[in-house]
């Protein structure tokens, strides 16, 4: 399954549990709006969820212009712009040149508007560079940009230190460097640095600007002409994109240019001028009557009211000590909660006490970023503001206890400073949680855990028995290379009264490469620039299982009734290591065939699903030998099996190496590092050579050798697979190959079938063949199955920048 | 809700008369000759209120310092 689908299942499960919840795609139920108050479910409720910052949308002046609008030129006026546009529209277009002092275009929306400009005015010598936060619609015009492989990179938040940096990179090799931005960002309501930024404009002549202001739109500036432009003006080497349905309350958009000639190609050339609708004559006429307003003196008394609105509600916020994210002078506020089911909790309580609040949640945020986001607008009283702010003081506590979330959690998701109360209750809070049902265990070594008691949760679930445990600890340890330096944690969550397990799990803790799972072409551009800085792109992970081991890592007994319960523990313990280790990531992997109960309650808990490579298995093994292994498999495998594996079989000589010496291990280890550095589709770093020494000398594990029997002269070993053989399974861990003889004697199909009848032979029940290469291992009989990770990032920098890689992977890492 | 003085007086006339309406008690309102004088009580402490007939504009929003003003004000 490809990872954007995966993202979409994500989206559309956070989305369908909130709509489930009454939460979300709600619908009003008045028969008229007048104010703030709208009914939802029955129920009279105070809308703190409105962009309309200036409540322009019941000024009777604009209904009037519209409905005259409507009476004037109907209801629609269907003709491409590029072919006639209502008299209307050049009314309008001369008061925006007022407004702005600039040439502009307006368009039907301002994701529309983005889609006119960026393709046009963004050539193929030019970069981009996107802020982290840069709003969805300005990504979605950008995405265009890959169809002509232009340098695409994404910039952390606001860092102008780094955009610094970057166009020093860039600047010889790129015509023009656009960095896109918003003016305040439509979640947490802070701004771009637009001083620093005209500073950069001025000082690199390269530097273009193209930012989104569509949340600052008519509450600042002169004549309303947005945040960007409060108190500066105009920068000839920037363009504005503003929208007209937030505070402008017509809908619509305005594109604000530093010159005609670039108002006039856009106008020209912006695809959706030519071949999208127009603004019709109702919200025109409206427009028309709002930037009369905003050309008046009475547009600086409506910002002035909003303005101390929003200055009332920082200081309640502060009063009511909230876990607010940014103080800012916008008209958005964003309350942390941390976790999905707090904000669902809370968006519940909040409309059951008349308050209609946004909730903040993924994708727009991180997982463990969700939010209380609200706004305000002119329409508010300050007493509705206090009451609602007291009242989302008053539930907090309430959600939290409910969802066994603290305060602690939330300030260390968002990286804020803990105030100390907080930091008290979370000692009083866990001196409570030890009276509980369950316990967690925690342990260091698999040599602290008694062996029986492991192995009755994790024998045949993969090469991680008691013993496979040691053999990793063993190899992963007091090594030489960071990644090859592994922290174990055992983790046994159990049931106080009886003492039996409920959910156990080991993590490791170690470097990952962030395009493990990336596109094979985005790792080779990545491992070009490890090649100067080998650690380029990797992040400390936390996670359950290893890069080694692969099965079910996870052992829960669901039929337990503190199951649940227990995986919350779990996630304790795993949050406690990533503090304690200073990891970018925890990871959950390798599920198979989930419930949507065990999926919510990840999602619920801040992790995002995300795909593994399919895994491949081989189940009913019947074969002792060659014929009845031909004999089990499908009418094409056997074609195949004839073709390319059973014409060559006499010509291998298969041995079971015992007791290897020293350069039988160097040329094991040198097979190996020919298929690791051959294949890039799960980029990890290379294993270290004490492994296969350990492998060698245990007892649960065997090395099969093939060694091929040219014509003339001595047999040559071409491929060597190390397999976990202990317990009923078969599990084929690492292989080794020499290429060279691959094209002539089909070497890895030839392992391929070696390894699977070894397993029949053996008796084993099931063959565990690992990730990749699907379509070889189904010849064998392996069925793919897909393979799922939850994942949990502190800082999601380097996803996004590989996202945009994996666009235009030639482009974007030069 | 809790204000304090200080932060009373960061917002503009208009609104702390908003305030005023929305959160404070009106203690007392006297017409002199073109004014009206009203006193609220906010929080812990008093506001004094001008509002001009004439031009209908706030003259004055403030809070009270010395509170022997209100003894002035009941004697007039």
């Amino acid at each position: 399954m490809k990872s954007g689908n995966v993202i979409n299942d994500t989206i559309d499960q956070i989305i369908t549990d909130g709509v489930k919840r009454g939460i979300l795609h709600l619908y009003t139920e008045d028969d008229t709006l007048y104010g703030n108050h709208i009914r939802l479910k029955g129920k009279e409720v105070v809308n703190f969820g409105s962009c309309s910052y200036l409540g322009l949308e019941f000024d009777p002046r604009l209904k009037e212009a519209s409905k005259a609008a409507i009476d004037n030129y109907g209801t629609q006026f269907s003709e491409s712009r590029a072919y006639v546009s209502i008299k209307l529209y050049r009314e309008l277009e001369e008061l925006f040149y007022q407004v702005f002092d600039a040439p502009c275009v307006i368009t039907p929306t301002t994701t529309l508007g983005h889609l006119s400009n960026i393709p046009v005015l963004i050539s193929s010598g030019d970069a981009v560079i996107t802020d982290q936060q840069v709003h969805n619609s300005v990504n979605t015009a950008v995405k265009l940009l890959t169809a002509d492989r232009i340098h695409i990179e994404v910039l952390r938040h606001n860092r102008m230190d780094l955009l610094e940096d970057r166009i020093k990179a860039l600047r010889s090799k790129h015509e023009k460097i656009w960095y896109l931005a918003d003016g305040i960002y439509s979640m947490f309501g802070d701004t771009a640095p637009i001083d620093e930024l005209y500073e950069l404009l001025d000082l690199y002549p390269q530097l273009y600007l193209y930012v989104d202001d569509a949340h600052g739109m008519s509450i600042h500036g002169k004549n309303g002409s947005g945040s960007v432009l409060n108190n500066r003006r105009f920068h000839p080497k920037m363009v504005l994109a503003t929208s007209l349905a937030k505070a402008f309350a017509t809908g619509g958009a305005v594109m604000v240019y530093p010159n005609n000639e670039m108002a006039r190609r856009v106008r020209t050339c912006g695809g959706p001028l030519i071949t999208s609708g127009p603004l019709q004559p109702a919200q025109l006429g409206a427009a028309v009557a709002a930037a009369t307003i905003h050309l008046s003196e009475e547009i600086y008394n409506m910002q002035d009211e909003l303005h101390e609105r929003i200055k009332f509600t920082n200081l309640m916020l502060k009063k009511y000590h909230l876990p607010v994210i940014a103080e800012n002078n916008a008209a958005i506020f964003f309350v942390g909660v941390h976790l999905p089911k707090v904000g669902y909790n809370m968006v519940r309580r909040m409309l059951e006490a008349g308050y209609y609040v946004n909730l903040g949640i993924f994708p727009a945020v991180p997982m463990k970023n969700t939010g209380i986001r609200f706004t305000i607008t002119r329409l508010h009283t300050f007493l509705q503001i206090e009451q609602m702010i007291r009242t989302m003081a008053e539930e907090l506590p309430k959600a939290l206890k409910e969802e066994d979330v603290t305060y602690k959690d939330i300030y260390k998701a968002f990286k804020l400073p803990a105030p100390e109360e907080v930091l008290l209750d979370q000692q009083v809070g866990s001196v409570i949680s030890q009276a509980l049902t369950l316990k967690a265990f925690h342990f260091k070594s698999i040599q602290n855990i008694d062996k029986n008691d492991w192995d009755a949760l994790f024998k045949n679930k993969g090469s991680f028995d008691w013993e496979g445990m040691k053999l990793l600890e063993n190899s992963f340890q007091n090594n030489e290379l960071p990644e090859d330096n592994w922290e174990f944690d055992y983790v046994i969550i159990k049931e106080i009264k009886t003492g039996s397990p409920v959910v156990a799990s080991f993590f490791t803790t170690t470097l990952w490469k962030d395009d493990m799972l990336s596109p094979g072409e985005v790792s080779e551009a990545v491992e070009l620039k490890r090649r100067i800085d080998p650690y380029y792109f990797t992040s400390k992970v936390t996670s359950t299982g290893s890069l080694l081991t692969e099965g079910e890592h996870l052992y829960i007994d669901k039929l337990s009734p503190f199951w649940k319960d227990a995986m919350h523990l779990l996630f304790d313990e795993a949050n406690k290591l990533q503090e304690k280790y200073n990891t970018n990531g925890i990871v959950l992997r390798d599920f198979k065939n989930m419930d949507d109960e065990f999926e919510s309650l990840l999602i619920d808990n801040g992790f995002f699903k995300m795909a593994m490579p399919d895994n491949n298995v081989v189940s009913n093994l019947g074969w002792k030998n060659a014929e009845e292994f031909h004999r089990s498999l499908s009418k094409c495998s056997k074609i195949h099996f004839r073709k390319n594996v059973k014409r060559f079989s006499d010509k291998y000589k298969i041995e079971i190496k015992k007791n290897p010496t020293e350069t039988d291990i160097s040329l094991w280890y040198s097979l190996y590092k020919n298929v690791k550095n051959n294949s890039l589709d799960l980029n990890t770093f290379s294993l270290p050579r004490k492994l296969f020494a350990n492998i060698a000398c245990n007892a649960s594990w065997e090395t099969l050798e093939l060694k091929l029997k040219p014509e003339n002269g001595p047999e040559k070993i071409v491929a060597v697979v190390f397999s976990h053989s202990e317990g009923e399974n078969y599990i084929p861990m690492i292989i080794g190959l020499d290429y060279t003889y691959n094209p002539t004697y089909k070497v890895y199909r030839q392992a391929l079938f070696q390894v699977s009848l070894r397993a029949g032979v053996l008796g084993k029940k099931k063959i565990f063949l690992g990730f990749s290469a699907s379509i070889e291992k189904k010849k064998v009989g392996a069925v793919a199955s897909p393979t799922y990770a939850f994942m949990q990032i502190k800082d999601n920098y380097n996803a996004q920048m590989l996202a945009m890689m994996t666009l235009a992977p030639a482009t974007s890492n030069k | 809700m809790k204000l304090t003085r200080g932060e009373f007086c960061q917002f503009n006339r208009t609104t702390r008369l908003q305030l005023l309406k929305e959160f404070g008690k009106n203690i007392l309102e006297k017409k002199i000759r073109m004014r009206v004088i009203s006193i609220y009580k906010i929080s812990n402490f008093y506001v004094e209120v001008y509002e001009n007939l004439d031009s209908h504009q706030l003259e004055k929003v403030e809070p009270l310092w010395n509170m022997r003003i209100l003894d002035v004000y009941d004697t007039l």
